[in-house]
């Protein structure tokens, strides 16, 4: 079901934030891999350093007072890559000259097989994946924000906590959605012009007229294709057949065909690439580009729509043109979820998504989340701070406490066991619900002593001991590696809750 | 644990307590309709207990908290409270019976004057009612303080020097400061991380002990509301539908609404797995709810009466009232 590919590799993370008081050290080498079709559920309290990995990742950090002090962040690098990438990390070390010095000898030897015709051997494979490994180009920390431009959005998105201010309050909802289909895929916005301009087209050539008349059920219908109507400048956008009645500014047949077919090249111009020169000229022609543009504006309303459907909006025609105000919070998160999941991403990171809604719609929304992944095969990275959401939507799980990943496992195992002490008192201080607690109710919740730490000044050592209560003298002084204590398991304690005496006790 | 109350000791009765408020446009600013926040609602507390009144945000919950303590003037019904008419007081006897109940609001930060000290804050009300002044003011609020489990140190600090969690501790401080015997609490833990929470309820659990405090709790958190309240009250789009002791609407709730609710929460625990009831469309908006009853357009147990009268709120079984045509004509499922 779930391949073990990573999608997403982050090494050694650390974002830090410089500000008059002192350095706030946010994370502190976060390592975490996302596989292709899981969700990665990441849970935490308030100032744990979640958003700010997210943001990390998504390159949105505000520099400065952010600093990214350290690691890597691979997204889609093939495995073979990886391995070669390690190799060299250890041959190499910093010795950025001789890195330099490698890099230039395999340019090289790649260069002289390509003049001599060799570029598609396995030999040059090999050469290209050294390189990549070498010039970490599969990192997207140390891109330029173009090259970041091109990835966000288009290979991971990003849904926020609260709808209403990550939507633009001034653009129509559809105006959004199908702005970020028009900066990644184009092409798809093009195609469907094209499509509904031939359409048009086609159905002039072969002298159809269409009237709107009235179905059984009383919504008005095209006479030629008995399809409910939805016209567009006096013709039915189905069939393409001309209206009767109503105002065209392209009323004489022949003009309309002639500007069907500038159009019609245009769109097949762009198509094939956005940067050609006759669709530059067209673009900068005043009347000619409100014209040839007209369908494809259309194609844009036709495609956020569809986007909306996806979500299950009930009437996407109408959301689609209404702002954001309008709709009610999660109307609003499904047309967040229906804008980031228009391009298709490979990584959706949502950074609590249903933490502003009502438990009813919280259920919807997740479950939409799930059947998306589930056709689309897309990863989730879940940030939110209730465990049950996590238990009920997450492959894998991982805990953060001021800045360090404390515990990763699978959402079973984790649960069941805990082996980090703040993660097991975080699930005996939740107040649980259902037959089987009727006697817990009323009793003392079991706490967490103290507050989250205040990372200008973070406990030396392990970040937690000073409200754990299996603390050790170690614990002040070292901070504990993240080690996989059982398969599959990994933990930064240096005393975990130890496994016998947690059965015992459940 | 929960012992049946007499009925001669109810401390709170609300009585068809409503509130329209008045949607007013055009040129003339004429009244074009009303916004039905809360409708006809009725229930009662008993001394010594905890009310949870549970529902989806905009049903009317905080409304209702706030018409009792006429922080908002009711449109209609009555309440009685500690054996008083609260809607006939004149303003200087309501003042009087505020002393007896007080409000812990939901975020702790707002709730707080940041250019006053804590001692100033849980000072106020005292220094109002002309309880105290001068040193005994300030070791009233320094026994308060103790009480919350704060120190005498915080007295002179101010609200943003403070945690989530410690900042609800100081609302809670001031709302105890008159002493009274009844506290209303608007959503108090959500705005807290989920280790804070269980100190904060933990606090309210000591202090209903302690000082036989009555709790009326507003929360949207299902699990809190299992675990801190005696009985539960349900609202949906500013109607009560069903109102019982915590083990009866959890474990055998008759209100469809209910159900879903129930349904829709996430436990922390990936090897249970729910029959979810998922609701399909949206809350009613409240200038239009429905005729009838307000969630048959979202009910899949709706018959044709359910869309042209509204089902009375009525006792099934003693202390379980439902507003539901379904439990009381095809007995309960």
């Amino acid at each position: 079901m779930i391949e073990r590919e990573p999608l997403l590799r982050i090494e050694g993370l650390k974002t830090y934030f410089h500000t008059y008081e002192g350095v706030v050290k946010a994370l502190e080498g976060i390592d975490l891999e996302i596989h292709k079709g899981e969700t990665m559920g990441l849970v935490g309290e308030t100032g744990c350093g979640k958003s700010v990995t997210a943001t990390t990742v998504m390159g949105l950090i505000p520099m400065p007072p952010g600093k990214i002090e350290g690691g890597r962040v691979f997204l889609g690098e093939p495995i073979e890559v990886t391995t070669l990438r390690r190799e060299y990390d250890k041959r190499f070390g910093n010795d950025g000259e001789a890195r330099k010095k490698e890099i230039g000898k395999l340019t090289k030897s790649l260069d002289d097989m390509k003049a001599t015709g060799k570029g598609k051997d396995p030999g040059a494979r090999r050469l290209k994946e050294q390189l990549a490994a070498l010039e970490y180009r599969f990192d997207i920390l140390h891109k330029t924000q173009q090259e970041l431009n091109a990835i966000r959005g288009d290979r991971i998105a990003m849904i926020f906590q609260e709808p209403m201010t990550a939507l633009n309050p001034g653009f129509t909802i559809g105006a959004q959605i199908s702005e970020t289909i028009q900066l990644h895929q184009l092409g798809k916005i093009a195609d469907l012009a094209l499509k509904v301009a031939e359409t048009e087209l086609k159905a002039i050539e072969a002298g159809k007229r269409a009237r709107r008349v009235k179905s059984g059920s009383g919504s008005e219908m095209c006479s030629e294709c008995r399809v409910n109507i939805r016209e567009d400048h006096g013709y039915c956008l189905s069939c393409g057949s001309p209206l009767e009645g109503g105002f065209s500014f392209l009323k004489p047949m022949a003009l309309r065909k002639t500007w069907l077919r500038t159009s019609r090249k245009y769109y097949a111009r762009l198509k094939e690439n956005p940067d050609n020169t006759y669709a530059y000229f067209m673009e900068r022609l005043p009347v000619v580009k409100r014209l040839v543009e007209s369908r494809f504006r259309l194609a844009k309303t036709l495609l956020a729509e569809d986007a909306l459907r996806e979500v299950k909006i009930a009437e996407p025609i109408r959301v689609a043109k209404s702002y954001p105000y309008e709709l009610s919070g999660g109307m609003k998160q499904r047309a967040m979820i229906a804008m980031m999941m228009s391009t298709q991403p490979d990584l959706l990171i949502a950074d609590e998504p249903t933490t502003a809604l009502d438990v009813t719609v919280e259920t919807q929304i997740l479950a939409l989340m799930r059947d998306l992944q589930r056709t689309r095969n897309t990863s989730i990275l879940l940030i939110t701070h209730d465990l049950g959401v996590i238990a009920e939507n997450c492959h894998r799980v991982a805990v953060m406490y001021a800045g360090y990943i404390v515990e990763m496992s699978d959402v079973e195992e984790i649960f069941k066991r805990p082996l980090h002490p703040y993660m097991n008192a975080l699930l005996r201080s939740i107040p649980k619900v259902g037959p089987a607690f009727i006697g817990m109710r009323k009793k003392p919740l079991e706490i967490i002593p103290g507050v989250v730490p205040n990372l200008l000044k973070p406990p030396p050592g392990c970040r937690f001991h000073p409200r754990c209560e299996r603390a050790l003298e170690k614990c002040s002084k070292e901070v504990p590696p993240l080690v996989e204590m059982i398969p599959g398991h990994q933990v930064a304690c240096h005393n975990p809750v130890p496994q016998s005496a947690k059965e015992a006790s459940s | 644990m929960t012992s049946v109350t007499p009925t001669t000791n109810r401390f709170l009765v609300a009585q068809d307590l409503s509130k329209f408020f008045p949607i007013r446009g055009g040129v003339f600013s004429t009244l074009k309709g009303e916004i039905k926040a809360v409708d006809k609602v009725s229930f009662f507390v008993n001394k010594g207990e905890t009310l949870g009144i549970v529902g989806e945000s905009g049903c009317g919950k905080t409304t209702l908290a706030r018409l009792i303590m006429r922080l908002v003037e009711p449109s209609g019904g009555r309440v009685v409270f500690m054996g008083g008419e609260l809607l006939k007081y004149s303003p200087e006897k309501m003042q009087e019976a505020r002393q007896h109940m007080q409000m812990v609001f939901q975020d702790p930060l707002s709730a707080l004057d940041p250019r006053m000290t804590i001692k100033n804050i849980i000072g106020e009300p005292m220094v109002v009612y002309g309880i105290a002044r001068g040193e005994n003011l300030t070791q009233k609020v320094t026994e308060l303080l103790e009480v919350v489990g704060l120190k005498k140190e915080h007295l002179n600090r101010y609200p943003h020097e403070f945690s989530g969690g410690q900042r609800q501790r100081i609302n809670i401080a001031r709302a105890l400061a008159l002493r009274p015997s009844m506290l209303f609490l608007d959503e108090p833990t959500s705005a807290l991380d989920v280790s804070v929470q269980a100190q904060i309820l933990n606090l309210l659990m000591d202090l209903q002990r302690e000082l036989g405090l009555t709790y009326v709790f507003i929360t949207h958190n299902l699990g809190v509301v299992f675990h801190i309240s005696d009985r539960v009250a349900v609202m949906y789009a500013g109607k009560l539908v069903e109102l019982g002791k915590t083990e009866t609407i959890f474990l055998r709730p008759s209100h469809p609404y209910t159900k879903a609710l129930l349904s829709a929460v996430a436990v922390a625990d990936p090897t249970v797995k729910i029959e979810r009831i998922t609701l399909t469309g949206e809350v009613p908006s409240p200038a239009k709810p429905p005729p009838g009853c307000r969630f048959h357009p979202r009910c899949w147990q709706r018959t044709a009466e359910c869309s042209e009268k509204e089902p009375l709120f009525l006792e099934i079984e003693p202390e379980h009232f439902v507003a539901c045509y379904d439990p009381l004509e095809r007995g309960r499922t």
